[in-house]
């Protein structure tokens, strides 16, 4: 496959042309002089290093138990509202980590509906409050947050990858348990690990949330020595920090490869679970999609309502078009590079190409204002008028690439990944081009993934909120920059009502997600 | 039905392109045929802004372009855009933002003289850099049931050995903390500072998080006694319609702290760019921003202190009475505000 020249340039060219504003803000980190790094790493870096490893840990352990437990549970069992359990359990989703984080805090604070309930039953307020504003209930919030990527993962793995082997052990006399524990889990392994990646990538990178809760991590650190500390090399480094925790994350992952072949789902029949068995599993799916989408929403969705005429106007709408118009444009051109490089990936087996590939996917665990700032500092150079509607609005596509590029690549490479080489070189000997193996063949092939992908970085854009801020042009609000302002001022219900916007958008990629899963 | 997914996204595309009437794509032909208008790159974003805005607007026919973003993050795209900046003015919400901004060299002179009268000294940067647009001031909210006002002095005295356990504070990363902070650098020294910021950690009923409203909720909960918090956010919890919010703001009352060298204030400031397109519009916008009429928009939109002597007050204010104020330079806490970060981290508020 020599004539892939072109191929391998071009892939090159976009790989490093979307690392470009780290090269920028790399450069304008360290002509600086680190002036407050000793006091950073005097007084502060061990605590950041070891906050942040705690709470990777935390809400890591807790996404992998509502992650991977109900995701076994519904592809092999049916119990009571399994069907529907499937489904509603991605809902989390549609949630932003930090108003997932600011809802929890309204629904258990003083003038909250948990303390007017207490109040009505028990003419104490405080009887039923738990206080939420701490490392556990911070873990527990983000967790409910993040929780469907490992869910989506598994489900995936445990729908159609790893049932033959199970069966396979099942007629050799292995029990339930064991074939859980030494079959399907090890199988499934690196589905599970790419959700549970994203998961810790969102934590790595989440500001808002952490601040409110006075939780310090890296992430916060950083922000603390470029703005509060005026000190953009320090930032720098500790963004070098965040740099190689997400690298790390990302070599675990790359150790472990799916070994077997995608299964034709051959033997789709679910096992009937009944009685106490039944009862305890659709208790668990109740209480965690109660917890982690029907309390926040209700929340949301009241709020929202009483608010709905102070805040919607003609404006609004034009905010919510602004919303889909650019989650849609950035999400299809995500998809496209992706698309891309996988292939440039499948086609080249260059090391070096997919060493950038991987560096490219770091872009998700990097805070998104580190990723505007370097935009800005590029587009100065290229002499773009950012303040222009038309080149913010490119600047900002250019921003969700970077930040977003891994959640559309993971999810269209591993699918890629599990089409066998062969069909492809029978098509080639018969004379089929590159590019005619990968629109005949590989496309339609990749229907489902390129959906999936779609969906689920729309929703990634629709949530995001730092680089929006920094990119958007004059007069831009999409409705988590709206929501964010609301919240800032402590105005928590006028902010549920773009809130809740982003929840009725959401619910058209969340529905092609599902339909793509039952395909 | 793919088709048609495609085809109202570019519809949606064109519509949204269109609609936004700065489209700016012939932003610098429109300069050109002298169409006015002046963009504001402003860390404020309340509702009554808006208002403010479209009332210029109404009154002058130069439309207001806003992006509203935290001031650090503005001061840095600023900083980046360079040359090329289209930023008119800059507005914080804190006098050591803006400060910052005067040594980051990217602002211009005011010109003093068409400025509306009765402008305090004090509320206007000695370089004509900056003037202040609204004041606050960081009070101590007590609760009315367990603390006695006489029990009450200075912010100093929060840090004795009788408040322990019954002190709230949000976190040190916010920016009015940290001119707290300044203004106490300034007054006692560093070390006296840190001392201070020990004593208030020992002191805390908990660790800080939350805003200023958690921490009156907090009172109001019976996890503390005593909070810092800014002047606007108790007039706000007693305008909320959540009944529940009004019960927590009348939970406290409000006491001005220091009253013999004056009560820790803030500012919202707002300074011209130096590479200002519309610079004589900014000058007009901010005229109008000082005009006693608006600045009584402010303090009754968002109990905010006017900073012009003419200006109605808004009632919940009023009755708060009136207080000495600090008379501390704002430049002075613009510039101890990194002293102030570090003195935090120091004392392990964090």
């Amino acid at each position: 496959m020599k004539s892939n020249k072109g191929l391998f340039y071009s892939s090159l060219f976009i790989s490093l042309f979307l690392l470009l504003p780290f090269y920028f803000l790399f450069f304008k980190g360290i002509e600086g002089h680190a002036n407050e790094w000793e006091h950073i790493s005097k007084n502060l870096l061990s605590q950041y290093v070891l906050n942040t490893f705690y709470i990777l840990l935390s809400v890591g352990a807790l996404c992998l138990i509502w992650g991977v437990f109900p995701a076994y549970l519904l592809s092999r069992f049916r119990f009571f509202g399994s069907n529907f359990f499937k489904w509603a359990l991605v809902g989390p989703l549609a949630i932003p980590t930090f108003i997932m984080a600011i809802v929890y805090s309204g629904l258990t604070d003083i003038s909250g509906p948990l303390a007017s309930l207490s109040r009505f039953l028990f003419d104490s307020p405080h009887l039923l409050r738990i206080d939420i504003l701490n490392f556990w209930g911070l873990s527990l919030t983000l967790s409910f947050a993040l929780y469907p990527y490992v869910y989506l993962s598994s489900l995936i793995a445990f729908t159609n990858r790893t049932r033959s082997f199970e069966e396979a052990a099942k007629s050799l006399g292995a029990k339930n348990n064991s074939i859980f524990f030494r079959i399907t889990l090890p199988l499934a392994l690196p589905f599970v690990l790419s959700g549970l990646l994203l998961v810790l990538m969102e934590t790595l990178n989440n500001y808002g949330a952490m601040k409110y809760y006075g939780y310090n991590t890296l992430t916060v650190g950083l922000f603390k020595a470029w703005f509060d500390l005026n000190d953009l090399t320090s930032a720098v480094y500790i963004g070098g920090i965040l740099f190689v925790f997400a690298l790390i994350m990302l070599l675990i992952r790359q150790g472990t490869h799916f070994k077997g072949e995608k299964e034709n789902s051959s033997s789709t029949n679910r096992q009937k679970l009944s009685g106490i068995k039944n009862a305890l599993a659709t208790l668990f799916c109740t209480l965690l999609f109660g917890f982690a989408f029907i309390a926040p929403c209700l929340f949301i969705i009241t709020k929202g309502i009483k608010k709905f005429g102070q805040v919607v106007d003609g404006e609004f709408f034009l905010t919510v078009v602004n919303t889909i118009v650019i989650c849609s444009c950035s999400a299809i051109l995500i998809v496209f590079i992706s698309l891309y490089f996988s292939s440039s990936k499948r086609w080249l087996k260059s090391t070096l190409l997919r060493n950038l590939f991987e560096m490219n996917n770091t872009g998700y665990a990097i805070p998104g204002a580190i990723i505007a700032i370097g935009i800005v500092a590029f587009a100065q150079l290229a002499t773009i008028h950012s303040g222009l509607l038309f080149w913010s609005f490119i600047l900002m596509c250019f921003g969700f690439v970077i930040r977003f590029l891994s959640s559309g690549f993971q999810t269209i490479d591993n699918a890629l990944k599990n089409k066998s080489i062969a069909q492809d070189e029978s098509a080639m000997s018969l004379g089929a081009r590159s590019w005619g193996v990968f629109k005949n063949i590989h496309l339609p092939q990749l229907k489902l993934p390129i959906i999936i992908a779609f969906s689920i970085v729309f929703i990634e854009i629709i949530k995001e909120l730092p680089l929006t801020l920094i990119l958007k042009p004059f007069n831009f609000e999409s409705l988590s920059t709206l929501t964010f302002q609301y919240a800032k001022d402590e105005m928590l219900e006028m902010a549920c009502v773009p809130a809740m916007f982003i929840l009725i958008i959401t619910i058209v990629p969340n529905f092609l997600i599902q339909k793509a899963l039952n395909d | 039905m793919k088709k048609v997914f495609f085809l109202s996204l570019l519809v949606a595309f064109i519509f949204g392109c269109n609609s936004e009437p700065q489209t700016s794509s012939d932003q610098e032909a429109k300069k050109s045929e002298d169409v006015q208008e002046v963009n504001v790159y402003s860390h404020r974003h309340y509702d009554i802004d808006k208002e403010i805005y479209a009332k210029f607007q109404e009154e002058t026919g130069i439309k207001v372009n806003v992006i509203k973003a935290k001031a650090d993050e503005l001061l840095e795209k600023i900083k980046t855009e360079g040359e090329n900046s289209p930023a008119d003015l800059l507005v914080t919400v804190d006098a050591g933002r803006i400060q910052r901004a005067v040594e980051s060299g990217v602002l211009d002179k005011i010109n003093r003289s068409t400025l509306p009268s009765g402008l305090n000294e004090q509320y206007i940067d000695q370089n004509d850099q900056w003037v202040a647009l609204t004041m606050r001031a960081r009070v101590l909210a007590y609760s009315n049931e367990r603390v006695n006002p006489e029990d009450l002095s200075t912010m100093e005295a929060l840090a004795d050995e009788q408040w322990k356990g019954r002190v709230l504070a949000r976190s040190s990363s916010n920016i009015y903390n940290q001119s707290l902070m300044a203004s106490l650098i300034a007054h006692d020294g560093q070390e006296g500072a840190i001392k201070w910021a020990e004593g208030m950690v020992n002191n805390f009923a908990r660790t800080p998080k939350g805003n200023d409203r958690d921490q009156v909720k907090a009172i109001y909960a019976g996890e503390g006694d005593v909070a810092i918090v800014n002047t606007y956010y108790i007039g706000k919890l007693l305008t909320s319609d959540n009944p529940e919010e009004v019960n927590a703001g009348k939970a406290v009352n409000i006491f001005f702290p220091n009253q013999e060298r004056g009560t820790h204030i803030n500012i919202s400031a707002a300074g011209i760019c130096k590479y200002s397109p519309n610079a004589s519009n900014a000058q007009k916008l901010l005229e109008f921003l000082l005009s006693p009429e608006i600045q009584g928009m402010y303090s009754e939109g968002n109990h905010e202190y006017p900073v012009i002597e003419s200006a109605t007050l808004d009632p919940i204010l009023a009755a708060w009475g009136e207080f000495k104020k600090d008379s501390l330079s704002f430049t002075r806490l613009g510039q101890l505000n990194t002293e102030a970060v570090k003195a935090f981290d120091t004392a392990g508020w964090n």
